[in-house]
């Protein structure tokens, strides 16, 4: 789901930069990150970066990734999700290539902070309900959330930056192109991450119990 | 005395360096996604691969292939969309030209910098950059031999993990991270770091 290079331009990414880096700021303040925290956390990020590398096939040869999101934010919580995520996405731009350099500030956005919260809370919401379906919904809304957002901004390119003639020149298409083609696919994409994240927070939890309660 | 202050002003204008180079970058970055010339992202790539030297193919290499994974649905389906409604394909040309641009240029100044250096401004910052990289390469690793034995099993699993393996291998993977995490951990206590 991450945005390459090129397709978002200046007016977009330097104040969502702003706003990443204030939101950033917040994390590390409220997460109180000593020291002896640095190791587990990079030690969730690892997870959320191998997540994403692991690849799960889909009927007619296809194949998803997962993204992790939900299950880190739902294990601990989301601003510690936000801020290992966060470094996961800025190692993978700046070494793999892997979500641009300018789109990091959106990709944050959407991937880390909305992928985060909207699980937790997402969670939180319907866990009186039922925590069996708490935990689908969190993982799905997980992928939704930032599937629409990164539609909506990629969708907007072409009315923010624009020749004077018209033609784009940052991403080229509008938003009745990216919303169906980007959301629709994350709807059931979505179901999928719903499963695993489930199937990961519930078994990880009852087989690292001791890591969870300390 | 004077080696030390010699050393220290030696490090200090290091770090000066991976700093500045960053800084430089990032204002580079912006002004490529401000010029709208074709020739001038063409120059870029060039100039980066004169810089660049012995390493020009391999880094052009990467950023080519970075390209083509993450643009190249784009470019694609543009073109299909092309076909069938008049749309300017020239648009695509830049596009592509100035992400190939800013991922040379990425590829370039990681290559030429410790970007651990230019996290110093903050300890916590720098410390967990460091870490989180050593453990991102290290799970990585450990996919790769979890693949590796599971493709020497099955001749038909090639790279894809099923629903069987998911359980055994979060369970891996999660017990490889509290394992570092811990070690880490007593490394940094026995080195000082953390009070106790």
């Amino acid at each position: 789901m991450h945005i390459p290079d090129g397709f978002i331009s200046p007016q977009t990414y330097l104040p969502a930069a702003v706003v990443g880096a204030g939101l950033l700021a917040v994390a590390y303040k409220k997460v109180d990150l000593d020291i002896e925290k640095i190791p587990m956390l990079s030690g969730l990020s690892a997870i959320a970066f191998v997540m994403m590398l692991i690849i799960i096939p889909l009927p007619g040869g296809t194949t998803v990734h997962l993204s992790g999101i939900a299950i880190v934010a739902l294990l601990f919580n989301p601003w510690i999700a936000f801020m290992s995520i966060s470094l996961v996405l800025l190692i993978q731009a700046l070494m793999f290539g892997d979500g641009g350099v300018t789109a990091y500030p959106i990709n944050m956005l959407s991937l880390a902070f909305l992928g985060s919260f909207s699980a937790y809370y997402g969670y939180h919401i319907f866990k009186q309900v039922s925590k069996k379906f708490a935990l689908l919904f969190a993982g799905w809304i997980s992928i939704v959330l930032p599937s629409l957002f990164i539609a909506t901004v990629l969708g907007v390119q072409p009315i923010i930056a624009s020749a004077d003639d018209g033609s784009p020149l940052f991403f080229p298409f509008g938003l009745n192109v990216t919303l169906p083609s980007i959301v629709i696919p994350h709807l059931l994409l979505g179901l999928l991450e719903g499963v695993v994240a489930y199937g990961a927070v519930h078994f990880l939890r009852l087989r690292f119990k001791k890591a969870f309660d300390a | 005395m004077g080696p030390f202050i010699f050393c220290v002003l030696g490090l200090k204008r290091l770090l000066m360096r991976e700093k500045r180079w960053f800084m430089l970058y990032l204002v580079f970055v912006v002004v490529l996604g401000m010029i709208h010339s074709i020739w001038l992202m063409l120059g870029v790539i060039i100039l980066l691969s004169v810089i660049n030297k012995n390493v020009k193919w391999r880094l052009l290499k990467k950023a080519f292939l970075t390209l083509l994974v993450f643009n190249g649905t784009v470019t694609l389906s543009y073109l299909l969309y092309a076909l069938f409604v008049p749309v300017d394909t020239s648009i695509l040309l830049l596009l592509n030209l100035r992400a190939l641009a800013i991922t040379l240029l990425t590829f370039t100044l990681m290559h030429h910098i410790n970007f651990h250096k230019v996290l110093e401004f903050s300890h916590k910052g720098s410390v967990l950059y460091a870490f989180t990289y050593s453990q991102m390469m290290l799970s990585k690793k450990m996919l790769q031999a979890y693949y590796s034995a599971l493709i020497s099993r099955s001749a038909s699993m090639k790279r894809c993990i099923r629903k069987e393996h998911l359980k055994p291998l979060l369970e891996t993977l999660f017990a490889t991270m509290l394992h570092q995490s811990k070690e880490q951990s007593l490394g940094l206590r026995s080195r000082g770091l953390i009070n106790d």
